[in-house]
């Protein structure tokens, strides 16, 4: 650190930190679906992840496997493309602790996703069969919602008072 | 720990704005910048001017249905410079 920051009170520090946190809030809220594309790719999703439980009820045509893949690159082409003609480019895969974590839990429910659901199906049912999609659904909707641009915004630096 | 550097540069302002609101894209449109910073078009470009001199940003000149569009981006210096500044920030309030 050089001799600056000596001149920099915390005060003028957490000013500078509070703009921006603003900032990155404003970049989240440009990227940000809204909610209803957000539930309709967040369904698609974990209708994907739990296939096979799933289709125990709707017995649908293994093609729909791969439709549901095609609707999810396409929802995530599309909204890129809207993103792009208002003038944002998004990072598909930032260097960031919380874009790790989505993707090693990505491969892990593509893995496994079935089997967790089976075993949660056989060990917790009947409700149990509805209960893993359903979280998984709402923890899909809750991260896209809250962190679209894979950015935390740290809300006391925000509130706390000036 | 990693490096933590206060940089005059970045730190006025609309500079810092500039900076935090390019570092979680990839790119943003100059017309879209303008729009989520409130400023005027010369004070926007006067900023960009000051941190693409100092090689923090990356301007790109493209063409785009007949109209022509300017997309910034943080350059790897730039993006080095920004977080070392906020962890100097981060470190004078102690956190």
């Amino acid at each position: 650190m050089n001799g600056s920051n000596t001149q920099v009170n915390s005060q003028e520090a957490k000013l500078a930190l509070q703009l921006i946190e603003q900032q990155k809030m404003k970049a989240s809220g440009v990227a940000r679906m809204p909610i209803w594309l957000n539930v309709i790719f967040s369904v698609l999703v974990t209708w994907l992840v739990y296939f096979e439980l799933i289709n125990r009820v709707l017995i649908l045509s293994d093609v729909f496997e791969l439709i549901f893949v095609l609707a999810i690159f396409s929802i995530l082409g599309l909204w890129s493309k809207h993103l792009e003609a208002k003038g944002l480019k998004v990072k598909w895969f930032p260097n960031k602790k919380i874009t790790y974590f989505a993707f090693t839990l990505g491969v892990f429910l593509g893995m496994f996703g079935d089997e967790i659901g089976m075993y949660i199906y056989v060990e917790l049912s009947p409700w149990g069969g509805y209960m893993a999609p359903l979280m998984t659904m709402i923890l899909l909707v809750y991260f896209g919602h809250r962190f679209p641009l894979s950015e935390a915004i740290y809300e006391n630096v925000l509130n706390e008072k000036r | 720990m990693k490096n933590a550097n206060f940089d005059e540069l970045i730190h006025a302002p609309n500079r810092l704005m500039i900076c935090a609101i390019l570092a979680p894209v990839s790119e943003m449109e100059f017309a879209l910048l303008k729009e989520q910073l409130v400023v005027s078009d010369s004070v926007l470009s006067k900023h960009l001017k000051a941190l693409s001199d100092a090689n923090y940003l990356d301007l790109k000149k493209v063409t785009q249905n007949g109209r022509q569009r300017t997309w910034l981006s943080l350059s790897k210096v730039g993006t080095d410079a920004y977080k070392a500044h906020v962890r100097a920030l981060q470190s004078i309030l102690g956190a």
